[in-house]
């Protein structure tokens, strides 16, 4: 603008703004009269009468010859027109990378959105498709991320190797990278926790569960967490108590106490402490608690079915069996992979006299997951059914595995137990 | 003041240079001399050229939305897949990744007019003695009413804030969206695929058909 050096040589602050406005717009009204006048004479877009002849440039600085300095000085700059073709050859692999990198961001995002929302399954889901682009995979945040929701389901061995496999030891000490070392260190407490306890354990593997020494092994475990030379996880030796007291068959208050102290010393552990405790419960028929304990484990992964399987247990329990059926469909409806919602299903139907559906049922758990508790319930079924043929096969593909048939199963074949007997007194269920 | 301005600029000097270029290249166009057409020097003309009067309105428009565009267009280009590695997903230790992002802030910094041009626009729509057709005041109102502000920040050298802020923001923003997208072209492909092998079968089945008829004419 033409008035801009006299405004600087007259010394005027360069915030005083209302005033720069007024003598701005003063200089405007001024130019723009002269601008129209000079507009005026000739024709919109096109150059001045004579200026054809002559240079673009030159034609424009007669059109303007108060100010306009010599044409070859306001030539365009060979540097800045290179600047300009690579800043838009980078544009182009950023629009490039916008459609390969981003959308697995955007799966990141999503999956950090899922862990907050508490859908842990769905997050999981996630990562993998995050993953599935090597840059996001790699990334910090996705590995943080990722092994931290391993952690939280219990996936301990899983978020280890996702770790070791972007970060070296060397690579875990730097700050930038301190939560994920902070997470290695955690996750490696547990792993040395375990290796620990199983060395104690390896002393009396020639014992049978019961025949074990309750007391010299609580001594031995109490001793580890009590080593300064290594850091072992004190919830992790608590769930070892708990395993020894369930395997030497403690009172149940007992073995709940155990549970108690590992939420009491890491309440992120509930993946280890709450299914234990809902079983626990079951077992002291404390039906109100075990409904507590569910209502707990949903708050945490409300994708998570098997607590709609132990809640339709107590409904059963209770002879409450439609409320026991709504709620097994439900954890069907929620995560159709659970188990356990189809076997709870399939024990209600036996109950009612659905002999067909509780099959077919159980037949879906078995698929699912093959277990003690969904091995015996389909051989069950099969024996209701009078399909002889399953049942053998049942029993083929257990001692495959190395495993007897259930004793409660065998007592229904011989005819001392009834289906309600199995399923509505003692604990309650066959395995 | 004018020394984080100058600071700002020289930070942002890839930005600073292109946004001169664009304006240079603008005034050539539209036949308006330019008096100082030094890109980078230490005054509040930094990143801009000096030029005369533009003569109409459409041009003084042009002249100070065109290089915004063109700035904005490509610093969310580079800055936004930059963003995501170095800040969102913190690969901090890629070079490429952190020139990108460097490079699409300073174009995002220097985005808008410089505070003269930009009220001189202001006057030649909202104050001007022949008055602008009404719909083109209300629609361009927006438009002129952030390049009048994004001027007074960038004499401030505050654009770099609210460039770095973009950088942060901007992929949270976007990332679902280009996320739906992907999703939406892999169903759409694999709608294609199964229609295609759907025609392929039908045409197979057709060719055994045919086949099957020869034979059986024949024998």
């Amino acid at each position: 603008m033409g008035d801009r050096k006299e405004r600087e040589a007259s010394g005027l602050p360069a915030d005083d703004l209302d005033e720069e406005l007024n003598r701005i717009r003063d200089a405007f009204l001024e130019e723009m009269s002269a601008a129209k006048q000079a507009a005026q004479e000739q024709p919109e877009g096109e150059p001045p009468a004579g200026a054809q002849e002559a240079p673009p440039i030159q034609a424009e600085l007669e059109y303007w010859p108060e100010s306009a300095p010599p044409a070859q000085k306001h030539k365009v700059r060979g540097s800045a027109v290179a600047l300009a073709v690579i800043v838009i050859l980078v544009a182009l692999v950023g629009a490039a990378d916008f459609v390969i990198g981003v959308p697995s961001f955007a799966s990141v995002l999503q999956a950090e959105q899922f862990v907050k929302d508490k859908k842990l399954h769905s997050a999981l889901d996630a990562y993998y498709d995050a993953s599935q682009n090597a840059s996001a995979a790699a990334a910090r945040r996705t590995v943080l991320g990722q092994a931290r929701l391993y952690r939280d389901m219990g996936y301990v061995e899983n978020a280890q190797s996702l770790i070791q496999q972007y970060y070296t030891t060397d690579d875990l000490e730097k700050f930038p990278n301190r939560a994920l070392g902070e997470l290695a260190q955690e996750l490696d407490a547990v792993t040395d926790t375990i290796s620990a306890v199983e060395e104690v354990f390896s002393e009396y593997s020639d014992l049978e569960d019961g025949d074990l020494p309750y007391a010299e092994l609580i001594g031995k475990i109490d001793a580890l967490s009590g080593q300064t030379d290594a850091s072992y996880d004190k919830a992790i030796l608590e769930y070892y108590k708990y395993m020894l007291a369930s395997m030497t068959e403690q009172e149940g208050a007992v073995r709940i106490g155990f549970l108690q102290a590992i939420e009491k010393q890491n309440p992120g552990y509930s993946w280890l402490y709450l299914p234990a405790m809902a079983s626990e419960y079951l077992l002291e028929k404390d039906y109100d608690k075990v409904l507590d304990v569910c209502g707990r484990m949903r708050e945490i992964n409300v994708e998570d079915a098997s607590p709609y399987g132990t809640e339709a247990s107590v409904y059963r329990l209770q002879k409450q069996y439609d409320k026991a059926l709504d709620t097994a469909e439900k954890g069907i409806a929620l995560d159709d992979t659970s188990s356990e919602p189809y076997r709870q299903k399939a024990i209600v139907l036996l109950l009612q006299g659905d002999q067909e559906g509780a099959l077919e049922n159980a037949q879906s758990a078995y698929d699912l997951a093959l277990n003690y508790a969904t091995s015996y319930t389909l051989a069950l079924c099969y024996l209701v059914n009078d399909n002889q043929d399953g049942y053998d096969e049942v029993v083929s593909t257990l001692e495959y595995y190395g495993v007897e048939m259930g004793q409660k199963v065998l007592d229904y074949q011989a005819g001392k137990l009834t289906v309600e007997d199995i399923f509505l007194s003692g604990e309650g269920d066959i395995a | 003041m004018r020394i984080l301005f100058v600071i700002v600029k020289a930070l942002t000097f890839p930005g600073t240079i292109l946004h001169a270029l664009w304006e240079h290249c603008l005034c050539r166009r539209f036949h308006c001399p330019v008096e100082d057409a030094r890109y980078f020097q230490a005054s509040e003309l930094c990143g801009h050229v000096e030029h005369d009067f533009m003569p109409t309105r459409g041009k003084s428009f042009g002249f100070c939305f065109l290089p915004f565009l063109i700035h904005l267009v490509l610093g969310l280009l580079i800055t936004i897949p930059a963003s995501v590695h170095v800040i969102k997903l913190q690969q901090v230790t890629n070079v490429f990744y952190l020139l990108m992002l460097w490079l699409g802030i300073s174009l995002l910094t220097s985005l808008f007019p410089l505070m003269e041009d930009a009220l001189a626009l202001w006057e030649q729509f909202y104050r001007s003695e022949e008055p602008c057709n009404l719909a083109v005041r209300i629609l361009l109102f927006p438009i002129i009413a952030i390049l009048v502000a994004g001027a007074w920040l960038e004499r401030w050298g505050i654009t770099l804030l609210t460039s770095i802020a973009a950088a942060w923001v901007l992929p949270e923003l976007l990332a679902p969206i280009a996320g739906a997208l992907v999703s939406v072209n892999q169903s759409l492909s694999s709608w294609l695929a199964e229609k295609t092998a759907e025609l392929q079968a039908a045409a197979e089945a057709a060719t055994e058909a045919a086949t099957d008829a020869s034979t059986t004419a024949a024998s």
